[in-house]
């Protein structure tokens, strides 16, 4: 009874298995990376670094998408010559996980050189920063076995949604959520005026009662930190599309340049922004993630602007 | 260990086939794995607490031997007050000492005194309701002589640590489930089918019906004063099925996982939002908890002997227990006193027929008369969940100002609306199949009604929904914090 009954489940299952298999291995290229957090960039990121990633590193950048997108590579190195330098930023880090981060990473790897590039929308309420272990983040990296991690991180349902989604993000570098990296980890969007999403082009930054002052304080104390343990910050704030600029929004941006420069320069970082140039809207994917050569002319002109230059 | 983890489905087919093929008898060696199996479920969570387990086991196993073979009233009754202070005492201090501690401390502010009491950082320990209670009731019944006291230790912790149904339930009566561990066990296939059936139908209402609901609730209930009527009103109907989904589809798998092993524990929901009245309602929801209450709690106050002043006594009573098992704060307490106040006027002043005659009996639809009487009834129970869900009293005060407001004619934001509409399916599902089955133990008991091809296109098609629409977040119980 016993037997038939086992050998009914089992019939009952392979249908189920063989499906599974043949969707896995169908899309088995975009399979998603261990679920180390709640972000699926930082964990294709971190799969990335673990794969390919040089150790121990020269110069990190960590951050959202603004370090992810528009912090170009080619001109990171061209500034600091032949670094071993990698881009962690993923969308959709808050800020206080790019402090955790930033912290975790460095002490990893010991950079002696962190670039994070933010606008207003980091120290909004607009992105939260979501619950991140970055115990586990390290352990991933530096410990784990690939299979460990996906043992340990076992949700079906999330690897399964996401690999036909993957395809698109590892391919596509029109889709906002591109994910296809460059040797050292950035992503370059580049979106056709046709295909720009009418809602992110139009999308205004958040206003004054969206900022949180508490993220000032996340700040500083990731500069403190950083003072601390003798490494250099180089804070670059990213403009948005001159389109959606007005007088109002630049003072507000001159403001919020200014509090960080108060927060960070005294403790030895730079914060460096190209608010001086001017920033067409055919350089930018939406309002405020720029395409390739935007991205490229960005980070020039922002390290270009370095008190003192190289790690 | 949760019964929809990976861990879990690892766990499951080892003690499977160790109970059937490795240790198929004794019946001894078979309850001697159920406890090694209920030790590594339990201690999944954390070890340390299994040690209350044994402790609450082992003064119940004690005290009921002392019973058989004491026959003095005197002694008998100090051997069961040992029996309660042990395991209310046990309940008490994990579950309520800050609570107590809290209140006490702002009812003497109120009154200008200034007392020092502290509360302390304790850890609840996961399903301490339910097994409390459950060997609470081994000793009562033999202090009642309507069970004789086990003399085998292995068979009564085997049975407190029964792990189908050791964190949520359903609590069940040492009358019904020690006799069950102490004869040998006969596999029976029709019995083990059912069982998947029901187990497949528990984790279709977790997975997709309260883990897709669970956001929403929790977005408004987290932060009241920011939503609208309407969003309270569609996150109170949200958590009503979230609610019903997350505890009935746990105790659908705990049943079904039970009779693989060749078990059967005892109903614990019977299609509660197909009721007609209040009254109806609690006969079909949380049944073990309840049939508990009224069987250890009610009627030995004098249940509705004395008039119905005694009744209005004794139910108050109840409820307000029951609140406060649910959870050591006013807002449960709160809702206890609702539930009762919606049920008293029925025992009070109804004629109606019980047990209620069945629901639209050979009919497909219900009459628009029971179709009235039962959303009204969905609603009255809506209401109680507003106290049930909110996260304190003034903010369940907050949620019913809001739906008295003329917000409640805005259109509400539903923020995620794919979650929403893979819920309203899951709804859909779940009301069409337990309907069609309301007069069956569970939603996917469709032996008779469709032949074998459509079944198995119905479980491929629940199992392809699960696969496809499980939320990546989630997975805990409601219930497995009372």
């Amino acid at each position: 009874m016993v037997n038939r009954f086992l050998k009914e489940v089992i019939l009952l299952c392979l249908p189920i298995l063989a499906g599974v298999a043949l969707y896995v291995f169908h899309y088995r290229d975009t399979f998603p990376a261990p679920r180390v957090s709640d972000n699926l960039s930082l964990n294709e990121k971190l799969r990335f670094y673990k794969a390919t990633g040089p150790m121990p590193l020269d110069v990190i950048a960590v951050g959202s998408s603004m370090t992810l997108n528009n912090l170009n590579s080619r001109a990171v190195l061209e500034h600091f010559g032949p670094v071993r330098y990698v881009n962690f930023g993923t969308w959709g880090q808050g800020l206080a996980n790019t402090r955790d981060m930033v912290l975790a990473l460095q002490a990893r790897t010991g950079a002696r050189t962190v670039l994070v590039c933010t606008n207003l929308m980091e120290f909004s309420s607009e992105l939260p920063s979501l619950p991140l272990d970055t115990g586990q983040v390290t352990r991933y990296v530096w410990k784990d076995a690939e299979v460990v991690a996906y043992v340990r991180t076992h949700q079906v349902a999330y690897y399964l949604r996401n690999m036909e989604a993957n395809v698109i993000r590892r391919r596509d570098a029109a889709n906002y959520e591109f994910l296809g990296f460059d040797a050292h980890g950035g992503a370059t969007l580049d979106v056709p005026p046709e295909q720009r999403a009418p809602a992110r082009w139009d999308k205004q930054p958040p206003g004054p009662h969206d900022m949180v002052d508490s993220l000032y304080g996340v700040a500083e104390d990731l500069g403190r930190e950083l003072a601390a343990r003798q490494v250099r910050l180089i804070w670059l704030h990213s403009p948005f599309r001159h389109g959606i600029m007005n007088d109002a929004l630049r003072s507000r941006v001159r403001q919020h340049t200014e509090r960080l420069r108060a927060a960070l320069v005294p403790l030895g970082h730079a914060v460096v922004d190209a608010d001086d140039q001017p920033w067409p809207d055919e350089e930018y994917s939406d309002y405020s993630h720029l395409n390739g050569p935007g991205a490229y002319r960005f980070t020039a002109a922002c390290l270009s602007d370095l008190p003192t230059p190289g790690p | 260990m949760l019964f929809n983890s990976i861990d879990f489905a690892i766990f499951l087919p080892i003690v499977f086939v160790l109970y059937w093929y490795v240790l198929p008898h004794p019946v001894r060696l078979q309850n001697v794995l159920l406890i090694a199996a209920g030790c590594v479920f339990y201690g999944w969570w954390d070890w340390r607490f299994l040690s209350l387990l044994f402790f609450t086991a082992g003064v119940d196993f004690l005290v009921a031997r002392e019973l058989m073979a004491t026959a003095g009233v005197r002694r008998r009754k100090g051997l069961l007050a040992i029996s309660l202070v042990a395991n209310l005492g046990l309940l008490g201090f994990f579950k309520y000492y800050n609570f107590f501690a809290d209140s006490f401390s702002q009812g003497f502010t109120l009154l200008g005194f200034h007392p020092d009491v502290r509360t302390l950082n304790i850890v609840l320990p996961v399903g301490i309701s339910f097994y409390t209670f459950q060997s609470l009731s081994y000793t009562i019944d033999v202090y009642r002589r309507q069970l004789e006291a086990t003399r085998d230790p292995v068979t009564f912790f085997a049975f407190v640590s029964f792990f189908p149904q050791l964190l949520a339930g359903p609590i069940e009566r040492a009358r019904h489930m020690v006799p069950q561990f102490e004869r040998p066990r006969v596999f029976r296939i029709d019995q083990a089918r059912d069982g998947l059936r029901q187990i497949l139908w528990g984790l279709f209402k977790k997975v997709i019906i309260a883990d897709n609901c669970a956001f929403y609730p929790n977005l408004v209930f987290g932060d009241p004063a920011a939503y609208s009527g309407s969003e309270h009103l569609v996150a109170t109907v949200v958590f009503a099925f979230q609610i019903y989904c997350d505890f009935s589809g746990y105790s659908d798998m705990a049943l079904g996982l039970a009779r693989l092993f060749g078990f059967d524990l005892m109903r614990n929901f019977a299609f509660p939002y197909f009721s007609r009245d209040v009254a109806e309602f609690w006969q079909r929801w949380h049944i073990s908890l309840n049939t508990w209450f009224r069987d250890y709690l009610y009627i030995p106050l004098g249940g509705s002997r004395g008039g119905k002043g005694m009744v209005v006594r004794n139910t108050l009573i109840i409820f307000l227990v029951s609140g406060l098992w649910h959870g050591a704060d006013w807002h449960f307490i709160a809702w206890g006193l609702v539930c009762a106040l919606t049920f008293l006027p029925l025992v009070l002043f109804s004629r109606r027929q019980t047990p209620r005659p069945p629901l639209a009996p050979g009919r497909w639809l219900p009459s628009f008369s029971e179709l009235g009487q039962i959303l009204l009834t969905f609603a009255l129970v809506c209401m109680a969940w507003v106290f049930f869900r909110a996260t304190s009293l003034p903010n369940a005060m907050i949620t019913f100002q809001r739906m008295a407001s003329e917000s409640l004619f805005t259109l509400p934001d539903l923020v995620d609306l794919k979650a929403f509409k893979i819920t309203a399916l899951g709804v859909a599902i779940m009301l069409v199949l337990e309907w069609i089955n309301r007069e069956r133990q569970h939603g996917l008991q469709m032996d008779g009604r469709m032949n074998k091809p459509l079944r198995m296109g119905l479980y491929y098609g629940i199992i392809g929904l699960m696969i496809l629409f499980s939320p990546s977040i989630g997975g805990d119980f409601i219930y497995f914090q009372f």
